[in-house]
């Protein structure tokens, strides 16, 4: 089933009903003036024949022959009078032949007298037949000024109901727009704080019906933000409680490590095992708080970036020897401090489960700079795929001692900060695929 | 291991990390002096200026960051701030206080401690480094680590001595902050540009007679900085 919008609805619906009312009065018009009219017309021509007839009458009563009686009669308006004497027809034009008219007209219009309205040669005309003592009188008044008015009139009317129905339209239209401005307002308020904007409220439009929607609005993003700002105080403080005493534990460890030699072997296998979880605690704290603090609002700094030397110079950190393949070396403008930490990940994810980097390569073209990265592991499923960017999730194969599976969903948060794509796939040669496009230029 | 004995002072509360600071750093040669609070550090430092302090930025009393103003308003001692807020108001706050460093917690003890060894290590004038270098009032003698301007000593820290060096031997070359924070302050992997930044900031109220308006020593937006040529 079809389902249209309000604003549609609310339209169609004005439209209608202006049309229905307009084309009520119009026709009510149409008809009124048409009755109207005509009747003046036949009643007229009735007075002008019988006037027109008793003058016939008179002048052939005075013994004039028929075609000086009609001689008489004034021609108005295309009038045209006629004679029958006996069977023969006298006129003075012959714009209506005699012999069009029907007999039975004739017949009763010789009784009684009579009128018709009748069309020769596709123009209407009123034929009105009177019986005089000497013959039979009739006359033939054109309707054709009178039809015309008519349609003309009609014509005019049905434009005016169109015309009211388009106005309904407008009207409708204009109505639903006023009415649905809070909407639209409230539609583009949920979706700023959808994205993040906490701070968006919507103004007061003083009107008593409409505006308990924006205060409600305003409430809601109240209690979100207030929320929000708790949890992180909350993530600061835990961040900040956790960080010390985990200090102090790999601090004491690394001592421990350090004394490992000296020990008895079983003893620095505990140590080293010690040190193994520690080290790998104090990862996934560190990256824990790293993913918390990224979703308060972080500053944008943009600066020129040469994004082979930065690439350059992350293989390195990790020891990674590989040429990268690059043409022209493109210089972004972006947040250099978030776009190092996307690769960054990237690359520490593909050393410690992708069995290592097989190919860095970088392309660009008008749009963006496009950084695809391959590693050597066994590649990626389209249902990892898929989950690969959210915290904790890893693939099946992954060493469960290595990571807390966060680095991905860093990375993803700090490329959206600097506007940056980041897709996984499978390579064409096996191994997984990490895409990321830096657009050319975003404004701080 | 440092040749000659070295003093640190280590301002922390936590006693497992001022434990593991001393042990590490004594492991280095170094004397250790530890204090609790600020005030206990103040205490201190009025009848010894150790060669380096370590300075925990939430501190039970008087901060860390007034700490380091107080500290830094007598002396160019190398300040590193060990702080467990990576905030970056924080971070940059303890910076144009006066450190010339930090390191977060959980900090890995190789990296604080070859960051520390940094700030101590002698100046080391192989022969390749020119004793004096020059430009415009500027006059720089690597053999005594002095700084003049027109003839008139600065006073600089050892770390800003180490930049203003790099600056001035580059010759009018560009040095990017990343190059900066690697041979000067160590860093093994990228840092945080905004060290460099602050550190130019003080040293070009040292050596420029318009510090809102550096002549001598220039920002190149985006990429690092240089001297005059």
């Amino acid at each position: 089933m079809l389902s249209f919008g309000l604003r549609v609805r609310v339209v169609v619906s004005f439209a209608i009903l202006s049309l229905a009312v307009a084309a009520a009065v119009s026709g009510a018009t149409y008809v009124i003036a048409s009755w109207y009219l005509t009747g003046e017309r036949s009643d007229s021509a009735l007075i002008r024949a019988s006037l027109d007839a008793r003058a016939v009458n008179s002048a052939l009563a005075a013994g004039s022959r028929p075609g000086e009686a009609l001689a008489v009669i004034p021609v108005v308006d295309g009038s045209q009078p006629m004679l029958r004497v006996g069977d023969t027809w006298f006129t003075s034009t012959v714009a209506v032949p005699p012999d069009s008219l029907p007999a039975d007209l004739l017949a009763q219009a010789e009784a009684e007298g009579a009128q018709q309205r009748i069309e020769v040669a596709g123009d209407p005309y009123l034929v009105i037949g009177l019986p005089t003592q000497r013959a039979l009188f009739v006359e033939v008044f054109p309707l054709r000024t009178l039809d015309r008015t008519l349609v003309i009139g009609g014509w005019g009317l049905v434009a005016v109901t169109v015309l009211a129905g388009a106005l309904g339209a407008l009207l409708g239209w204009y109505s639903v727009r006023r009415l649905l401005v809070p909407v639209d307002q409230l539609g583009n308020g949920a979706r700023s704080l959808a994205a993040g904007d906490l701070d968006v409220r919507l103004p007061a439009a003083g009107d008593p019906d409409l505006d308990p929607i924006a205060s409600a609005f305003n409430e809601m993003a109240d209690s979100v933000q207030t929320r929000i700002a708790r949890e992180q105080r909350f993530a600061a403080n835990v961040s900040h409680e956790l960080r010390s005493p985990m200090t102090a534990i790999s601090g004491v460890t690394e001592l421990l490590e350090d004394r490992a030699p000296d020990m008895d072997p079983r003893d620095a296998g505990i140590v080293e095992h010690l040190a193994r979880q520690v080290r790998r605690l104090s990862r996934m704290l560190i990256d824990l708080l790293e993913i918390s603090r990224m979703t308060a609002a972080e500053n944008v700094e943009v600066e020129p970036v040469d994004v082979a030397r930065m690439l350059t110079q992350i293989l390195q950190q990790h020891g990674v020897d590989l040429a990268i393949m690059v043409g022209e070396r493109p210089v972004v403008r972006t947040d250099g401090r978030h776009l190092e930490r996307v690769f960054d990940n990237i690359v520490r994810n593909a050393e410690s489960h992708g069995a290592g980097l097989r190919c860095v390569e970088i392309l660009s073209d008008s749009h963006a700079v496009t950084v695809r990265i391959r590693d050597s592991g066994p590649g990626i499923d389209e249902e990892l795929a898929k989950r690969l960017f959210e915290p904790f999730v890893r693939g099946d194969q992954a060493d469960p001692t290595s990571g807390a599976g966060l680095g991905m969903a860093i990375a993803l948060e700090h490329a959206g900060v600097i506007h940056a794509g980041l897709e996984v796939g499978r390579a064409e040669e096996g191994g997984a695929q990490f895409v990321v496009s830096v657009p050319w230029e975003i404004s701080a | 291991m440092l040749t000659v004995t070295k003093s640190a002072l280590v301002v922390e509360d936590d006693p497992t990390i001022r434990m593991v600071l001393r042990t590490n750093l004594e492991n280095d040669g170094c004397r250790v002096m530890e204090a609790e609070t600020g005030e206990a550090a103040l205490v201190q430092l009025q009848d010894e200026m150790p060669d380096i302090v370590l300075v925990d930025l939430r501190l039970p009393g008087i901060h860390g960051l007034d700490l380091v103003r107080s500290l830094r308003a007598r002396s160019e001692v190398p300040i590193i701030i060990v702080t467990a807020n990576t905030d970056s108001h924080d971070v940059v706050a303890g910076l144009e206080a006066g450190a010339d460093d930090y390191v977060t917690k959980p900090f890995v003890t190789k990296e604080l401690m070859a960051r520390i060894r940094r700030q101590l290590r002698r100046p080391v004038s192989s022969a390749s480094d020119e004793a004096v270098l020059r430009c415009g009032p500027l006059e720089l003698r690597a053999d005594t680590c002095e700084v003049f301007r027109d003839g008139v000593a600065l006073p600089v820290s050892r770390i800003e001595f180490d930049v203003l060096q790099a600056l001035m031997s580059a010759q009018g070359r560009v040095l990017s902050r990343d190059y900066l924070l690697r041979t000067v302050w160590g860093y093994s992997n990228a840092g945080d540009g905004r060290v460099v930044d602050n550190l130019i900031y003080r040293l070009r109220g040292k050596i420029e007679s318009d510090p809102s308006r550096p002549d001598l020593l220039l920002t190149i937006r985006g990429f690092g900085y240089r001297m005059k040529a």
